[in-house]
């Protein structure tokens, strides 16, 4: 059993960072909040946390695996709802953040474009995971997961330029 | 890790190791030494070098606003950054380094909080660091955070005052207000305003679930500061965003009436009580010209977890101004490097915990839970409450961070 203190510490250290992961992950705050919660949860009821990040990290992921799965009909239709919703909005929102959005929308969707591998080694990486704590999370060898980020890295890029170069085609 | 290589050059997983600082100090030297005499490994590290930032960039589209997502810097030796023909991108550079922090830190001087009843108390003599670097938040208001709005749309006739000499103790040429109101709140925050008022409700559950909220308040000392019950946050945002359109003479009006009525109940004793016990109370309390001694962690009433700042007030005033207000700094508590370790941690920028620093402590001043929930609350996975990164679902939050945007001196 985590002690008060210790997860205490934990919660304080990797609440924010895993926050941020699971929204990046899911695109849904509020869910992420919850899968947060859930993962320290978990890590209270756990005897021992060797790698306590790379556990946390592990441990958030595989929530969100067991979510998107649980919820992939459920968000499809939701998204669906929302584009309608944005559609009848009264207010226009200005150009910056309607350029802003886009960029958001496209990002959006080059993220989940990747392979859920390369995926989750980006965005733990971007939440200062080391390639030790990655490795130990994704269950991969640390000399794998420089090769692994380098992908991710270039094909997000590749795809996220590819709906760029598309949305430009498509304005008037 | 064991760098691979493919032939004589390193593959493109062991360049990116090698950015990413994951390589022992045999391998990197290996792969500098490499890169420094190949062009064409050279340019495979610049390319390598845009990918990082790239790939960093848009994960950070993905937030609710975009922001340069500040990691902390791997450590990576300095030679082995200076690699030949492999510039590093503005977005590296818009990192965060350990040093960097410590130097913005250390020019972090005082985040200054005007708080004031019938009153506005100006920072007549700033010091250097004050009209240069540090942040200087004043909140020429009449009350507490609800009056907030009053530096919003068109100050009412102290305020100009203070925000004039505001603006002059800052060097700047020409005094601020009276400005076009509009131009002064950002439309994402007259957007987030409005969604504050469809959203009162403290959202306590999504921050931590009460069963680990009460195993991490059983080891916690007495609350210093309750919670402001949902109907006492005050439900002014509503009307920021049509106070900020009206014209000045009934802008005024509304702020005024609203301004009295949330005067009743505080003394000014209370207040200095509140000030200087931090007891717990709802009550709007009045604000007047404070600096703010960081020597305590504050603790969220919410949670009792810790928030996220090094920095809270002391009682202890230093010198009062030149009004006769008491002052208290927001000092960071180990030589300025606290707030640049906390903005590493936790990849916020400085600028953003400083802001939440100063709602924090502004709050924690007031005995105001609004703030201090505002506070907490403000984690949209990755930030503090700042002009722009406020949390929605609080409204007094919202003007108060207006309020100190608007005349913090540029």
């Amino acid at each position: 059993m985590v002690s008060p203190d210790r997860l205490k510490a934990l919660f304080h250290a990797y609440h924010q960072p895993l926050v941020r992961f699971l929204s990046r992950q899911l695109g849904d705050r509020d869910q992420a909040e919850e899968l947060a919660q859930e993962t320290f949860v978990r890590a209270l009821k756990q005897d021992v946390i060797v790698s306590e990040r790379s556990w946390l990290f592990a441990v958030a992921m595989n929530l969100v695996r067991d979510q998107t799965r649980k919820d992939a009909r459920h968000r499809r239709r939701l998204e669906r709802m929302s584009e309608e919703a944005k559609s009848e909005a009264v207010v226009q929102p200005g150009p910056t953040s309607m350029e802003r959005n886009e960029d958001r929308e496209m990002a959006r969707r080059a993220v989940d474009a990747l392979a859920e591998r390369d995926r989750d080694a980006l965005l733990m990486r971007e939440e200062g995971l080391s390639y030790d704590e990655i490795a130990a999370a994704l269950d991969l060898s640390v000399g794998s997961v420089g090769t692994t980020l380098s992908r991710a890295r270039r094909r997000l890029m590749e795809a996220y330029e590819t709906l760029h170069a598309n949305e430009g085609a498509e304005r008037p | 890790m064991m760098a691979e290589w493919d032939g004589d050059h390193p593959t493109e997983g062991t360049i990116h190791a090698w950015i990413d600082g994951a390589l022992d100090l045999d391998e990197s030297t290996g792969v500098e030494t490499h890169v420094a005499g190949c062009a064409e490994c050279a340019a495979r590290v610049a390319e390598a070098r845009g990918l990082v930032a790239g790939a960093s960039r848009i994960v950070g589209l993905l937030d609710e606003m975009p922001v340069a997502t500040l990691r902390s810097e791997p450590p990576v030796r300095a030679e082995s950054m200076a690699t030949p023909g492999a510039p590093g991108s503005v977005w590296r550079m818009l990192r965060v380094t350990p040093a960097r922090a410590a130097i913005a830190a250390g020019l972090i001087v005082v985040v200054g909080i005007t708080l004031t009843r019938d009153r506005v108390a100006v920072e007549q003599t700033p010091s250097a660091s004050d009209s240069t670097h540090a942040v200087v938040f004043h909140e020429p208001v009449a009350s507490a955070p609800a009056a907030a709005p009053a530096g919003i749309a068109e100050p009412a006739r102290p305020l100009t005052a203070a925000t004039k000499a505001v603006s002059a103790s800052a060097g700047a040429a020409a005094p601020i207000a009276p400005v076009p109101s509009q131009a002064l709140v950002p439309v994402g925050e007259l957007a987030d305003a409005k969604r504050a008022a469809t959203t009162p409700s403290p959202r306590q559950d999504t921050v931590l679930s009460a069963a680990i909220a009460r195993r991490l308040a059983a080891d916690q000392p007495a609350r210093t500061l309750e919670p402001v019950q949902a109907t006492s946050i005050p439900s002014a945002p509503a009307s920021v965003g049509n106070i900020a359109r009206m014209d000045t003479t009934s802008a005024r009006k509304v702020l005024q009436e609203r301004a009295e009525s949330r005067l009743a109940a505080p003394s000014a004793a209370a207040a200095t009580d509140r000030t200087s016990a931090k007891v717990a109370s709802p009550v709007p309390a009045d604000v007047g010209c404070y600096r703010i001694d960081a020597l305590e962690q504050p603790t969220s009433a919410w949670t009792g977890v810790p928030l996220p700042i090094d920095v809270s007030l002391t009682s202890t005033p230093g010198a009062p101004d030149a009004t006769g207000a008491p002052r208290y700094a927001i000092v960071p508590t180990t030589g300025g490097t606290q707030i640049g370790a906390w903005s590493r941690a936790s990849g916020d920028t400085l600028s953003i915990v400083l802001q939440g620093a100063s709602i924090t402590t502004s709050g924690a001043l007031v005995a105001s839970g609004t703030a201090i929930f505002g506070t907490l609350h403000a984690m949209p996975g990755s930030r503090l409450p700042s002009a722009q990164f406020r949390p929605a679902a609080v409204g007094g939050v919202a003007m108060r961070v207006a309020a100190h945007r608007i005349t913090c001196p540029r």
